[in-house]
């Protein structure tokens, strides 16, 4: 009796462990996404019944310049911060490497604060450092004489774009420079002890070792960076609402504003689906990039 | 046996939350008592209203709740907060859920059309009959649709020119009101007057966002001429050849470095006033709370206010409106009777709204109203002139327009044009051209 | 003890180098963590200023007098007492169930063989694509007909299938020892006594490092919040911020205020736990 339910224990905990996960994600992951592209071939508003218009949605969406434009955003405030930010977490990672520096721990810190501080608090600190006339940042320029005119960080479309990825490289800084030190702290020491044995100079050794493995790092957080671009919403969302011209709307802002504020749900959702394509093509060059060398 | 242990918990946990849902969509203590909003209030049952509504607007009811309170003492009213957008989007959203909350909303004219045609606000009509003819006539056609009213028109925005009469005499302009509106009768003489302002006092003459403004001062310019985004049949008129000129004439008055580049009513452009940066302010007649409290608080007596200038000495009407607001009761609301009792209270009543006119800054659409002594009281700010009387004016010779129900998404468009116009040096008329086509695509008008 | 990417020391010959590059290298530093704490300096500075003193030039980096009754206005006129409750009980809620969920998921799969254990285990990790943007509106949909509309636990809900949380477990799972559950199996006891006797003990370092990631990810949650809460007793810290703007004139003080409510408890949660924090955000992703 007792081993009998013993063995029947056994084979039956584990499905009743991952029961919970499952039944969630089935409610309210994946039922919605069958959902979802079910939504995009209607047109409806969520109140009324739903009108059913094949591939319109998806016509009308690949003929908005304003999807297109969102892409394009997307990928300008990418090339306008990730390959900076990468550079800059690499250079701090290794200087807070060396064995000889002091104040570690407040440096890392102090670089890693903006990460988990409120999007939207971050938001708005730089609605009040940015404005045209009366910001701080052009205020302090002023005033030591830098420029003459006020910047329109804002206001004007590239310069909107700057802000935003300049917003977005101050709060991922410091995140970067956590994983790429991280990596460089990974290195057994045994390694470079062993190179040096074998008469590599340390120029080679560092050719050899670190950056084959800061590659595979840089690599991995450009990964994470490309996701969190395109799904960029909190901070065109405060600081510009997407505007001017739409320089700085993006895929999700798009989405947000089409279904929450027009309540096109036909429409959001054909862009929900298109998003969630472009998401998985991402996840999927991460995994080929990932997979064939461990 | 533990399986059956699990699904007990889920169960727990799902009527758990469908308990705190159903807690939070209606009053606690009220749930099941639907149907007794309809008892006459003498009996002692306590109603709460939930009434949705943005910050200066609560401060004019703020002024008649006590007088309220003492008339009604069994209905309690309940104000939520909000941004003015933020409560459109919301009650958007209410009504696609369907939800009993709130009872009553506060709308401006310029989204009221857009609510009235969601089909989420409650019939009215026969009770404003008494208040049909007191009220300004061109606000009944944005509550309108298929001939049913929908809401309650609360206070219009006549649009008149605030200016600085210290820096007027700086330039060598008149100060005296009377003379400063014969002296700029027309746009023309307004564009004059802020060339040789900028000249002598080096003062720009209005604030206005190249690339992020909000279309007041150019909308005003269309209105008093009865030329709108949408003309009577709905179609979209804004690449008229008339509209082109009233923004060639701003984008003129841009190019030429005449304007303070700021949106209106921000900080920055609030920081410009209190600076002395900008010497008009061509806006609604509520501004002349904001100009005395907010931004100009230490200038008493330098602002006076005339008409605003003309597009030419021959138009017929002379006044704008710019904003102004009306209250709604939710078609789902428990408390119809309540709502209404509110409404009629706080807007249909001469007292309330002169009470809210001289105390608030909000100038009644209630037109029985005018004939108050009120009207006629000088302003100690404003130099003692009596700004009321041009507010009247103003408002009656406004042209009866409607702003219609895809104001919202014009006037978001439009912001664009401008800073196409400015950023990428598009000639304005095919700016307008293709603001037009978005307009007509999106909406579905001719 | 060599330094990785490049040589503390400077290059053989050149000595005198060495003594300034260090100093040169730390003021770098210095600079790189003062642009990084600025905007947080401007953050707490215009908490405690009054709207006039918000845009100034010259900028006033201290406020004359500490507008203190910035944080009364919001806590006693705009219920920020609430606000700040929701947002505690949310994530906390939040943290505590979805860190029972992801230990025995990821329990079950480090620890028990059963049938169909890989292809599930690959919906999981296939579950990490959906992105939450793309489902926000049959949730939406979904939500009316449950009334969870206006509703914390209608944030708490999606994000609780957290496929990234069973994954964190699994691989901390999978270090622990077969023999202890063997020992405690033959002693008799039940599988689910076994959980929660013996595993949950050890798995205190992984909850609390998981725990810390999840609480300040929703804590700052904010889209799917935005769209769903609606009225003041059921907002959240980030979505009350930005209902306090204003179309005319946005409180930026008050703003800044709720920001450093916001902020200022999270900093010292974090400050405690940095170290779960750091090694929960990098366990996940270097392996190194």
């Amino acid at each position: 009796m007792r081993a009998s339910s013993w063995k029947w224990q056994l084979k039956f905990a584990p499905y009743l462990y991952i029961s919970p996960y499952f039944l969630l994600f089935l409610v309210f992951s994946l039922y919605p996404a069958f959902y979802s592209v079910y939504i995009s071939f209607t047109d409806w508003n969520g109140s009324k019944a739903k009108a059913f218009i094949g591939l319109e949605n998806y016509a009308a969406l690949f003929a908005d310049s304003r999807f297109w434009l969102s892409l394009w955003n997307s990928v300008v405030i990418f090339l306008l911060y990730v390959p900076l930010m990468l550079f800059l977490a690499l250079v701090l990672a290794s200087l807070l490497n060396a064995n000889w520096m002091v104040g570690k721990g407040f440096f890392r810190m102090a670089l890693f604060v903006p990460n988990f501080v409120s999007v939207v608090a971050v938001s708005f600190v730089f609605v009040l450092i940015f404005n045209t006339q009366d910001g701080l940042l052009n205020n302090v320029l002023r005033n030591i004489g830098w420029i003459g005119q006020p910047i329109p960080w804002l206001e004007s479309p590239w310069y909107a774009r700057i802000s935003v990825a300049l917003m977005v490289l101050y709060r991922w800084l410091g995140y970067n420079m956590l994983l790429m030190l991280t990596g460089l702290q990974s290195i057994p020491k045994d390694l470079y002890e062993a190179a040096y044995v074998d008469g590599a100079s340390k120029v080679k050794s560092f050719f050899l070792i670190t950056v084959p493995l800061v590659k595979r790092i840089a690599l991995f957080c450009t990964v994470l960076s490309t996701i969190g671009t395109f799904s960029l919403f909190t901070e065109p969302f405060i600081l510009t609402k997407g505007g001017p011209l739409s320089s700085t709307l993006t895929p999700v802002l798009m989405l947000y504003s089409e279904s929450f504020e027009g309540f096109h749900f036909g429409y959001g959702s054909a862009i929900a689906v298109c998003f969630f394509i472009l998401m998985m093509s991402i996840s999927f060059i991460q995994m080929r990039l990932f997979d064939d060398k461990h | 046996m533990r399986k059956k242990g699990w699904s007990l918990a889920v169960a727990a946990c799902m009527s758990a939350s469908l308990i705190v849902s159903a807690c939070s969509n209606s009053n606690p203590g009220e749930a099941g008592k639907s149907n007794e909003g309809s008892k006459p209030a003498a009996s002692s049952e306590k109603v709460k209203l939930v009434v949705w509504i943005w910050e200066s607007a609560k401060t004019g009811l703020d002024l008649n709740m006590d007088d309220f309170k003492k008339q009604y003492p069994n209905i309690d009213i309940e104000f939520q907060l909000m941004k003015s957008t933020d409560l459109y989007q919301k009650y958007l959203v209410s009504s696609n859920t369907g939800d009993a909350l709130p009872d009553i909303v506060a709308l401006e004219s310029t989204n009221l059309s857009q609510m009235v045609q969601i089909d989420s606000l409650l019939d009215i009509t026969s009770r404003v009959q008494p208040y049909k003819d007191k009220m300004n006539a061109y606000k009944w056609e944005d509550a309108t649709k298929d001939g049913k009213i929908y809401a309650m028109p609360w206070d219009s925005g006549p649009v008149v020119m605030f200016y600085r009469n210290d820096i007027f005499a700086k330039a060598g302009l008149p100060t005296d009101p009377q003379e400063v509106s014969q002296k700029i009768r027309t746009w023309e003489d307004y564009y004059e007057a802020a060339k040789l302002i900028k000249e002598k006092t080096g003062v720009l003459m209005y604030g206005d966002s190249k690339t992020n403004s909000s279309n007041r001062m150019f909308e005003s310019m269309m209105w008093q001429r009865g030329l709108w985004y949408f003309d009577k049949q709905g179609n979209v008129t804004v690449d008229s050849p008339e509209v082109k000129n009233v923004a060639d004439f701003l984008v003129k008055m841009q190019k030429e470095g005449l304007v303070y580049d700021a949106r209106a009513n921000t900080d920055p452009w609030g920081n410009a006033i209190k600076d002395g940066k900008i010497a008009t302010v061509v806006g609604g007649s509520w501004h002349d709370a904001i100009i005395e409290t907010q931004y100009s608080p230490n200038d008493k007596g330098k602002w006076s206010v005339a008409m605003m200038p003309k597009w030419s000495k021959d138009d017929k009407y002379t006044g704008a409106n710019q904003g102004g607001s009306n209250m709604a009761i939710n078609k789902n609301s428990k408390h119809p009777e309540e709502a209404w009792k509110f409404i009629e209270f706080m807007l249909g009543k001469e007292s309330s709204q002169v009470k809210m006119m001289t105390k608030a800054g909000l100038f009644p659409a209630l037109s029985t109203a005018y004939s108050d002594p009120a009207i006629n009281e000088p302003s100690a700010y404003f130099n003692g002139q009596p700004i009321r009387k041009v507010y009247a004016d103003s408002l009656k010779s406004t042209y009866p327009l409607a702003y219609g129900s895809d104001f919202p998404l014009a006037n978001k468009l439009m912001t664009d044009v401008w800073a196409q116009v400015f950023l990428n040096n598009a000639p304005t008329d095919k700016a307008l051209k293709s603001m037009a086509d978005d307009l007509r695509q999106k909406t579905k008008r001719k | 003890m060599a330094s990785t990417v490049h040589s503390s020391n400077a290059a053989p010959g050149t000595g005198r180098g060495a003594r300034w590059l260090p100093a040169a290298v730390f003021l770098g530093l210095v600079v790189v963590a003062f642009f990084m704490l600025v905007p947080l300096f401007w953050l707490l500075s215009s908490s405690l200023k009054q709207i006039s003193e918000i845009f100034t030039n010259p900028p006033i980096w201290i406020p004359r007098t500490l507008q203190w009754g910035n944080f009364a206005e919001l806590f006693v006129n705009r219920g920020f007492g609430t606000i700040a409750w929701n947002s505690l009980l949310l994530s906390s809620v939040f943290t505590a169930a979805a860190l029972l969920l992801c230990g025995l998921g990821g329990f079950a799969f480090a620890k028990y063989h059963f049938r169909g254990k890989n292809v599930l285990f690959m919906f999981v990790l296939a579950s990490l694509m959906i992105p939450h943007e793309a489902t926000m509106i049959p949730l939406f949909v979904i939500y009316k007909q449950l009334h969870l509309i206006d509703n914390i636990w209608g944030v708490i809900l999606p994000d609780l299938a957290n496929a990234f949380g069973i994954f964190f477990m699994r691989q901390y799972c999978a270090s622990l020892p077969d023999e202890m559950m063997e020992a405690a199996r033959i002693d008799g006891c039940s599988e689910f006594k076994l959980f929660r006797k013996i595993i949950l003990p050890n798995l205190k370092s992984a909850f609390a490092a998981l725990g810390i990631i999840l609480f300040v990810k929703q804590w700052n949650n904010f889209l799917w919040p935005v769209i769903i809460l609606r009225s003041k007793e059921n907002m959240t810290l980030a979505v009350a911020l930005k209902a306090l703007e204003d179309s005319n004139n946005t409180p930026y003080h008050l703003i800044m205020a709720g920001s450093v409510i916001s902020v200022v408890p999270l900093l010292i949660i974090v400050l405690v736990f940095q170290k779960q924090l750091i090694s929960g955000l990098t366990e996940g992703s270097v392996k190194g």
